[in-house]
């Protein structure tokens, strides 16, 4: 049975974990938090049709572990509209799950327009 | 070349009025066969000009057909560079110069006739942060029949 110290142990055979920045917005004062041990998924271009208009989608998929985005028990949570800055790029949170025995946040997302 | 397509030369004078206008913290638009936006493909914001959907037949002479040409014209920018009260100003300026006027210098045009889009396009201003704000313009012309 998959308990969260194990979860949390496995995490460490993930590679190519990056220090990220979040911003929250569960309110009108957005709060910033740095985590060092994100991983992403590899990008996933395609382009989205909105009004006549094809734009590029780049949607995928970030993680990032609870007891970082909580390492202190404020009991913060990753909401749609929050956003990720990982290696420089700014990704949009539109969805986000709190997974795998409540140890990782999973969250799709999409690249801020440039 | 001008002459060959009128649907062409529709989106090369929509260009030129949208230019024109020399809108505040616009770039100048593009004519594109398709309408897209790929990151870092051009100077945001910007107009994107391009063809829309199936031409449409209108009302017919003994000697000619009525034509109405579609022709998208769609604001791209970023959401947080300028303000709403901006990005909506580019809107109702385009679209008052547009509506209900021809095309002096195309002969067989007698009309422009504008349908709105959504002021915002909500997906990608939730997904990308984006404004996406279009319109179609209906050309319509009297064209020979030959």
């Amino acid at each position: 049975m998959l308990t969260q110290a194990t979860a949390q142990s496995l995490m460490g055979i993930v590679p190519e974990k990056r220090p990220a920045t979040i911003v929250l917005t569960p309110d009108s004062n957005p709060t910033t938090i740095n985590v060092f041990s994100a991983w992403i998924k590899p990008l996933t271009v395609r382009l989205t049709k909105d009004g006549g208009l094809n734009l590029q989608g780049d949607e995928t998929i970030i993680k990032i572990p609870d007891r970082e985005l909580n390492s202190v028990s404020h009991g913060y949570e990753l909401r749609p509209q929050d956003r990720i800055t990982l290696a420089g790029t700014t990704y949009i949170v539109l969805s986000a799950s709190l997974k795998t025995v409540r140890t990782v946040w999973e969250c799709i997302v999409r690249k801020e327009l440039t | 070349m001008p002459g060959l397509s009128n649907h062409y030369d529709t989106m090369t004078a929509i260009k030129s009025i949208v230019d024109a206008l020399s809108l505040p913290d616009l770039n100048a638009s593009v004519v594109q066969e398709v309408a897209e936006y790929q990151d870092g493909q051009q100077s945001l914001p910007f107009v994107s000009i391009s063809p829309y959907g199936p031409e449409q037949t209108g009302d017919e002479l003994n000697d000619r057909d009525g034509i109405y040409y579609g022709t998208l014209v769609c604001i791209i920018g970023k959401k947080n560079v300028t303000s709403l009260e901006q990005r909506l100003s580019w809107r109702q300026s385009i679209r008052r110069k547009l509506n209900n006027t021809s095309l002096s210098s195309l002969g067989m045009n007698y009309n422009l006739k504008i349908e709105p889009g959504n002021v915002v396009e909500p997906r990608p201003f939730f997904e990308r942060a984006a404004f996406v704000s279009g319109m179609i313009v209906r050309a319509f012309f009297q064209e020979p029949r030959s």
